[in-house]
């Protein structure tokens, strides 16, 4: 008898604390609360991130003298046995084929970056 | 994503979650904007992260979680007595409407809750974050347990032991005062 009625008091207690947790605070939020705290934050500036194509420029520019240079030696050394013109076409083939192979890398990037 | 909403409605949508959880977390209506607007600046740090709407939601509670708690911290340096229910800035239960009540009731209802608030305040931080998102927001154990990154069980415990704490605190203030007041009474009645 004694512990039903002590355990009828716990459970009206437990009942009371849990109605006056459910129980939701009053709250007083100041007028343009939410103005005031965005106007505090820092703007997202878009990332400055266009890249500049003045490499890439030059790099077509210099294949386009590279190309000519190429000829230019080509149509001196025809007909003759130049180990210097010889060793000058190669240099610049080698050249040719570094700023291609720069070339098309540099392409890819520009075409995934727009 | 965090280009395609304004920050200021993101804001009006939760200010009154984030009010109502920081009052009854720190327990005192001092600071509160101070407070509430460090739980949006530090939400709108973390923004560009998110994805969806419930995610935020469970964050910006977390984020309450830490700011109550460092307010407790801040507190304890400055060697403040424990919260004070009683005060005019931090009542905010005598604002709570009582329809239809008697004085008499009115005023057993405000002490109980007064009560509960002051063993509230003497809960460990966890223990009293778990009651809040529980009872007053009403969120569940999975949802209770991402917010403050704990295990199921162990929001379930901490549930468990801070009920079993409060009751045992208010009983025993309850059984204090009837001993007041019994020895009161021959003093009262004579004079």
């Amino acid at each position: 008898m004694h512990e039903q009625r002590m355990k009828d008091v716990k459970d009206e207690l437990d009942e009371r604390i849990a109605r006056a947790l459910e129980r939701v605070p009053e709250v007083t939020i100041p007028a343009e609360f939410a103005a005031r705290v965005a106007a505090q934050v820092p703007t997202r500036r878009e990332m400055a991130a266009r890249p500049t194509r003045f490499g890439w420029m030059t790099m077509r520019i210099s294949m386009v003298v590279l190309v000519i240079a190429l000829l230019a030696v080509a149509m001196h050394a025809t007909g003759r046995s130049n180990a210097l013109g010889i060793t000058l076409e190669w240099l610049l083939c080698a050249e040719l084929a570094g700023l291609a192979i720069w070339l098309s890398g540099a392409w890819n990037f520009f075409t995934h970056e727009a | 994503m965090a280009t395609d909403f304004s920050f200021e409605d993101i804001v009006c949508e939760h200010q009154a979650m984030v009010f109502r959880t920081l009052l009854r977390l720190t327990g005192t209506r001092e600071h509160l904007d101070d407070l509430a607007q460090e739980v949006f600046l530090r939400l709108y740090r973390a923004l560009p992260g998110f994805r969806g709407e419930a995610l935020v939601t469970t964050y910006l509670y977390r984020i309450a979680v830490n700011v109550a708690q460092d307010e407790w911290k801040r507190r304890r340096r400055e060697a403040q007595s424990l919260v004070s229910m009683s005060d005019e800035t931090s009542a905010w239960e005598d604002r709570l409407p009582h329809p239809g009540r008697n004085a008499e009731e009115q005023m057993e209802e405000r002490e109980f809750q007064l009560a509960v608030e002051e063993q509230m305040q003497r809960l460990s931080q966890v223990e009293r974050a778990v009651l809040v998102l529980y009872h007053q927001e009403e969120r569940t154990y999975e949802q209770i347990a991402l917010a403050l990154g704990l295990p199921i069980g162990t929001v379930r415990t901490h549930l468990h032991r801070g009920r079993r704490k409060l009751r045992d605190g208010i009983a025993a203030r309850r059984s204090e005062a009837e001993r007041t007041q019994e020895k009161e009474a021959p003093c009262t009645s004579n004079g």
